[in-house]
């Protein structure tokens, strides 16, 4: 409980930062939408693009004439934002004890490892959350105060979805510090694996031919498009995201007792 | 000549002390000790003479240049050896020192492989793989490599076996011949009273005594330990120059300093069961001057 | 200089692994060229039936993706948000970290300015930037001619790059900036891609068209690829303005940093 409360504490001001640098950007997203709203013809011309091109100027498939459609646009940006919060999260909250030196002073108290990684992910995963219901009731409230549609219900679904990605990438962070021993670099070769699973969500949408990267990026799991114009949420995705979470949490336990921690 | 000359420096970090109107001369071709408890402010004064930390106040030199604007010229003859090493990850114990040895415009192989063997240290080693002690020497190597004219030691033991404390020690003594001044912080006083002509003791942030070991321990302090029959008056003993009194049972002990005429005659008015006068150790001292915080 | 080669060599190995991953990105992106270019034929035809303003509004971006240079400049757009993240990053822990790792008190007593220590860094750190960009601009190259059969105004095409190049030192002059006026950085990563999304995003949400205002507060469209493309060159107010920030930026970094305290 201490170790939780203790990251919780130590992850304060960083939380803050991250939201409100995303307040911001929805705020200023939004507003964007609010002024360039009424050119009708224009939004009618966008949604007649074809979808290569739509994906080239990071669109995707939405009628940005209507809130939702506009804020699905800015959600892809939003989702990966977070995505990256979470990585990093997962594999700061282990790998800093190990970069500042305090891992000695952490694992000669009286606990087992395993409640030290316990209390790590649960801290994780709380500060995640929060971040998501940050950004659940920023959108809500911009929207509610600058524009009379009502997009609650779609934002809910939209932050259900991100909440999985969260969660996965976060367990993924976790993973990848328990199991490298060079602390430095776990933070970089996550970020190139978000970043790398965030382009081929892009590049999915490019050609007929790369569409099957679909399946692969848990980018596209819970996208906007999926959640919204098609069938909602997939029970096939919802399944496979769990079971990686799981896995990746299951193995960072199993890595992390056996590990040698370096000093 | 002075190769330090520190006046008036003090530091402070936003509101917490660091030091306070520190002010001493370091004497070329002496060892000069610098002691004191731990967050005296011994480190400060040390960073702060070799410019990275930048002082409230005061003035620093060293060889004659100002510590705050020429330090790029100063910085080619000093040795330093932090308390705690840390170095690049990833690099072999002889990449590190050839790196340390390119930035000073001489050849220094030959030293780097002659201070290695006197250390016993393995060049091929990863860092990384290093024990506290090993990057310790490796310290040692990277800090005197470059014949500096002035070598700069904070708390330089730590991590080292006798062994080869010893044989640092005796490394010291021997640059310290060929005319090398020393300055060397420590809260060891064996290391300190071994190897020292001089100290400045630190307390607080403030300097409370500047002394040659000789008149540290020697010349002025007496240790008296006296046993009696019968009970003294507490104030018997209450005259100038008497410090840490103590009474146990009939046991009087007490550390004195100034005219021995004063204290023998005082004594032969006793009638004394038992007596021992010895010089004390710098320990005693040590505790003395921080135990009373007497600024005597 | 032997900073310079030292900072280098420790470099190396991540360096070569952005270069890498960029070039996969660039192939894999011209290789779509020719469906690309099909798809943006025939949207253009739809385009003739719509008045003239909004085939400009939009039409610029369509008509530029069919031509191998407008789309390169696509590609590029893209590039970019990578190579500033490069840029960030190590601008943020080019200085911060001898503090993390605590090499600062072996660097700093060895006799040299401060000045010179970070004039060093950003040598060996310019000459990265310079030696992926120039690994990007052959791989872009030859990937062009190997999917495309059009010819090309080489000459634009170098443009791009030194546009992307320009924007790289923007960013990591600002990462350096921002690390020196933070007095710890714990997470280099995580405040670099902060400040790199947010500016991303931030560009792409607000900034239009060339002259659209924001464009002056998003250090992103400076040099954009899209924008070199429209314009058929760099533009000469933002590489003063560039200029003028790198200089500021650098400036209060040095002064900065020559007043700060090293603590143990």
């Amino acid at each position: 409980m201490n170790i939780f409360l203790h990251e919780l504490k130590s992850y304060r001001k960083s939380l803050l930062i991250w939201s409100l640098c995303l307040i911001l950007l929805i705020w200023m997203g939004i507003i964007e939408f609010l002024s360039s709203k009424g050119s009708n013809s224009l939004s009618e011309l966008y949604n007649n693009l074809p979808p290569s091109l739509k994906a080239l100027m990071g669109g995707g498939d939405f009628n940005v004439e209507t809130a939702i459609g506009y804020y699905s646009v800015l959600f892809i940006y939003i989702e990966l934002i977070v995505v990256i919060h979470a990585a990093l999260l997962g594999v700061g909250i282990i790998s800093k004890e190990e970069k500042d030196k305090t891992i000695e002073f952490l694992l000669t108290r009286p606990l087992s490892r395993n409640s030290v990684l316990k209390s790590k992910t649960l801290a994780t995963f709380v500060l995640i959350l929060i971040l998501n219901i940050v950004i659940l009731l920023a959108s809500i409230i911009i929207f509610n105060t600058n524009s009379d549609e009502s997009i609650i219900s779609e934002l809910m679904k939209l932050m259900v979805g991100m909440l999985f990605l969260q969660i996965l990438f976060g367990s993924f962070g976790l993973f990848i510090a328990s199991l490298r021993k060079q602390a430095k670099s776990s933070g970089s070769i996550v970020l190139g694996i978000v970043l790398g699973m965030f382009i081929m969500s892009i590049l999915a949408d490019l050609h007929k031919s790369l569409h099957f990267l679909r399946h692969l990026t848990p980018f596209r799991y819970f996208d906007a498009k999926t959640l919204l114009l098609e069938s909602g949420f997939k029970l096939i995705y919802i399944f496979i995201c769990i079971i990686l979470t799981t896995a990746f949490l299951l193995l960072s336990h199993y890595f992390y007792n056996k590990r040698d921690l370096s000093l | 000549m002075n190769v330090i000359e520190i006046n008036n420096l003090t530091k402070y970090y936003g509101k917490s002390r660091g030091i306070i109107d520190v002010s001493f001369n370091v004497e070329a071709g002496e060892i000069f000790g610098f002691i004191g408890p731990n967050g005296a402010g011994k480190s400060t004064t040390i960073r702060t003479l070799l410019g990275l930390i930048k002082p409230t106040s005061g003035t620093a030199f060293i060889f004659g240049k100002n510590c705050f604007t020429d330090g790029k010229e100063i910085l080619k003859d000093v040795g330093y050896l932090p308390s705690e090493v840390f170095y690049y990850d990833g690099m072999k114990v002889i990449d590190l020192l050839k790196y340390s040895a390119s930035f000073y415009k001489k050849d220094c192989t030959k030293r780097i492989y002659e201070l290695a063997e006197i250390m016993d240290l393995d060049l091929n080693k990863k860092i990384e793989e290093l024990s506290f002690g090993n990057k310790k020497k490796v310290g040692i190597v990277q800090g005197l490599l470059h014949e500096p004219k002035l070598i700069i030691l904070d708390e330089p033991t730590s991590g080292l076996d006798p062994l080869m404390q010893q044989k640092f020690f005796e490394l010291i003594k021997q640059e310290n011949q060929k005319g090398v001044t020393v300055l060397l912080s420590s809260h060891i006083l064996s290391e300190v009273q071994k190897l020292c002509n001089r100290v400045a003791i630190i307390k607080e942030g403030r300097i409370v005594k500047i002394e040659t070991i000789e008149n540290l321990r020697g010349e002025n302090y007496k240790r008296i330990i006296i046993e009696t029959d019968i009970d003294l008056s507490l104030d018997y003993f209450n005259i100038d120059g008497v410090n840490d009194f103590t009474i146990n049972n009939h046991t009087y002990s007490f550390l004195y300093k100034g005219d021995i005429n004063i204290i023998i005659k005082k004594l032969a008015m006793l009638n004394i069961k038992n007596i021992t006068i010895h010089e004390p150790d710098l320990e005693e001292i040590f505790m003395h001057y921080y135990e009373k915080g007497e600024d005597a | 200089m032997n900073i310079y080669l030292h900072e280098l060599k420790q470099q190396r190995k991540a360096t070569l692994i952005w270069i890498l991953s960029l070039s996969i990105l660039i192939i894999l992106l011209m290789m779509m060229y020719p469906t690309i270019q099909q798809d943006a034929e025939s949207f253009l035809k739809l385009l003739e039936n719509y008045p003239e303003e909004l085939r400009l509004a939009l039409g610029m971006h369509i008509e530029s993706i069919t031509s191998v240079l407008g789309f390169s400049a696509f590609v590029f757009s893209f590039t970019m948000l990578i190579t500033t993240i490069q840029a960030m990053i190590m601008g943020m822990s080019i200085i911060s970290k001898e503090e993390r790792d605590k090499t600062a008190d072996f660097l700093l007593t060895k006799p040299l300015s401060r000045t010179a220590i970070i004039i060093n860094k950003i040598i060996a750190s310019l000459t990265i930037f310079t030696i992926t960009n120039i690994s990007i601009y052959l791989v872009s190259l030859i990937s062009i001619t190997m999917f495309s059969n059009t010819t090309f105004d080489l000459m634009f095409f170098t443009e791009i790059f030194i546009g992307l190049l320009l924007t790289q030192i923007l960013f990591f002059i600002l990462g350096l900036f921002v690390s020196i006026i933070m007095k710890k950085v714990k997470s280099p990563l995580g405040v670099s891609l902060g400040i790199v999304f947010l500016l991303y995003t931030l560009s792409t949400i607000l900034v239009k068209d060339t002259d659209d205002i924001m464009r002056y507060l998003t250090l992103y469209k400076y040099f954009e690829p899209n924008f070199i493309f429209m314009n058929k060159s760099l533009e000469a107010p933002f590489i003063i303005l560039g200029l003028i920030l790198v200089i500021l930026l650098l400036t209060f970094s040095l002064i900065i940093y020559n007043k700060k305290d090293i603590t143990s």
